[in-house]
């Protein structure tokens, strides 16, 4: 399994990474999301996993532009919050799941 | 009767009614008593006849027989008195007439009996008669000559009277005044007691403007103080609310790496693999532990608690700190300097002072320029004490400058540097603790940035230390 990870911060980033890669998972990780939707476009990826606050934009307004240019990927949003209303915002953008954090 | 002096606009409106209506009394008794003894002198001076001595000549005019003029005077002297009586006036008045041809006292008034009143034609002299000052006029004919005198008013009389007369009238006057201001007060003030009610209905959690502004003039400025007040509490509780948000997000990160390097290690097949999950376990913990210690810090700083102040030498402080940090300087080969006075004695709250050097030490080692320089001057001039600490690295752009003091913003380009977005908040917040200022300025020759914090220091009673607002 080959996926996109979305993720600013480097120590999370690259515990996941290693996590998944102990699972025997392998994909890419950026830490932008102007990065993310360049490899988006170009690459295949069975899954993306979008991190909600990102430098240059909220994973959001990133899963939404993809949503609009018929990208039909399946996308994991890593919310912020795990408040409702914040994964209900996901659903709406087109997230398949709005996990919680991993540590809660 | 608590309730009676508990203060109260339309019970205060009343009472400076009725003082003044009260105040009328004793102004009107003054008035009046004034114009009753000008009235009295101008009679003095105008009556140079008296109308009953007048009256009494016109009817003795044709008459010869003293007999007659004896009745007559006597029916007069009566009616005058009688009628005086009857308006219970002080004044009495006398008569005596005198037969011209021979001298003779035709009649007297029993009053005066025993006295001979003497007169001027036409004229009015003063005369005392048993403790009595009468006001005697004399007016003759051919064949009698009339002498009236009359006591004047005595002011206590005059008092008295006028006292009843006027209570009178006001205690007619109080209701018809009374009655149309309390209705005006109490109608004036139905717009308070509406917006008070509307005040009183809001839920405890509703922060939204108040809606509908009463167009009187008294009220509006409240109704704009209030609103400017919630309008300030809302963007308070906002701010909290994400600041709450915020660092549960980031001290969700530290745990979220914790869980993923637990299953990194779970599955690790190889002691370096083991020894590399661990290192990440520890300083994942070591950066929430980090978090928590700054969040701590700014807690503690928001806190309206009163400054704890020390004498310290702020020259020492600063080199200590300075030589805390030259270890981390290693890595990245930055060179970091200090200029400071040999010994700056100062009252301060050093935990505050401390962790703005530390914060903008920190912050220009990690963000500065690799192989750059960080130079920290500590300044006394005049009445301020300045700590400026300056690098020559990138610098911050405009556009971020106003935002680098907000909880937990980072800068766009320190992606690679780790770092809360907490330290130069609580250089803020403690700079302000010692009523100081942080400004901004290019850093080392015209590169980077350069923070300065300002703190006037009065002049201390001992000229050796100087105080910050403590």
């Amino acid at each position: 399994m080959h996926i996109l990870m979305v993720e600013d911060d480097l120590d999370l980033g690259r515990a996941l990474r290693q996590g998944l890669n102990a699972d025997g998972i392998t994909g890419e990780w950026v830490r932008r999301a102007a990065d993310a939707a360049h490899l988006a476009a170009n690459a295949t990826f069975h899954c993306v996993v979008i991190d909600v606050s990102l430098p240059d934009g909220t994973g959001y307004d990133l899963l939404g532009q993809w949503r609009q240019a018929g990208l039909n990927l399946p996308v994991i949003i890593i919310p912020a919050r795990s408040a409702l209303e914040e994964r209900l915002v996901g659903f709406d953008q087109g997230a398949d799941d709005a996990g919680y954090r991993l540590a809660s | 009767m608590k309730n009676l002096f508990r203060a109260s606009l339309a019970r205060r409106v009343v009472a400076a009614l009725l003082v003044g209506v009260l105040l009328v009394w004793p102004t009107l008794i003054i008035a009046d008593y004034l114009q009753i003894l000008h009235q009295q002198e101008q009679d003095r001076r105008n009556f140079a006849t008296s109308p009953v001595g007048d009256q009494l000549l016109a009817a003795l005019a044709s008459v010869d027989n003293t007999q007659d003029v004896r009745a007559i005077a006597a029916a007069l002297d009566r009616i005058d008195n009688r009628s005086r009586e009857s308006i219970h006036s002080p004044i009495t008045s006398v008569i005596q007439i005198r037969d011209r041809l021979d001298g003779r006292l035709v009649y007297s008034s029993p009053a005066v009996a025993d006295v001979i009143l003497r007169g001027e034609p036409f004229s009015r002299t003063d005369q005392l008669v048993h403790g009595l000052t009468y006001q005697v006029f004399e007016a003759d004919s051919s064949r009698w000559s009339v002498l009236w005198g009359r006591t004047l008013l005595d002011t206590p009389w005059i008092f008295r009277t006028l006292a009843r007369e006027i209570v009178g009238n006001i205690a007619i006057a109080i209701p018809c005044l009374l009655l149309p201001v309390l209705l005006v007060v109490l109608q004036g003030l139905r717009p308070l007691r509406r917006f008070s009610d509307q005040i009183a209905a809001r839920g405890p959690d509703d922060m939204s403007p108040i809606g509908s502004i009463p167009k009187h003039a008294e009220l509006k400025p409240l109704a704009v103080a209030l609103d400017d007040l919630l309008g300030k509490l809302r963007r308070k509780i906002e701010a909290e609310q994400s600041f709450v948000a915020n660092a549960a997000h980031e001290l969700r990160t530290p745990l979220a790496v914790v869980t993923a390097q637990a299953h990194v290690l779970a599955k690790a097949t190889t002691p370096e693999d083991r020894d590399e999950a661990q290192q990440h376990m520890e300083g994942a913990a070591s950066r929430a532990s980090h978090l928590i210690h700054q969040l701590l810090l700014l807690a503690s700083m928001d806190m309206q608690r009163p400054a704890k102040c020390t004498t310290v030498d702020v020259a020492q402080l600063v080199r200590q700190t300075i030589a805390y940090f030259v270890p981390s300087t290693a890595t990245r080969n930055i060179e970091l300097a200090v200029e400071a006075p040999e010994r700056l004695m100062l009252m301060l709250e050093v935990e505050s002072f401390h962790s703005v050097l530390e914060n903008l030490v920190d912050n220009a080692i990690r963000y500065g320029r690799q192989n750059g320089t960080v130079l920290v001057t500590l300044l006394h001039r005049g009445a301020t004490i300045m700590l400026s600490v300056a690098d020559d690295g990138p610098g911050i752009a405009q556009q971020e400058r106003s935002r680098i003091f907000d909880r937990f913003y980072r800068g766009e380009r320190t992606i690679d540097v780790p770092g809360t977005g907490l330290g130069l908040a609580i250089t803020k917040q403690a700079a302000s603790r010692m009523g100081g200022t942080l400004r901004m300025t290019p850093g080392l020759d015209g590169r980077g940035i350069c923070f300065t914090l300002q703190i006037p220091v009065p002049i201390a009673p001992d000229p050796r230390v100087a105080a910050s607002r403590c």
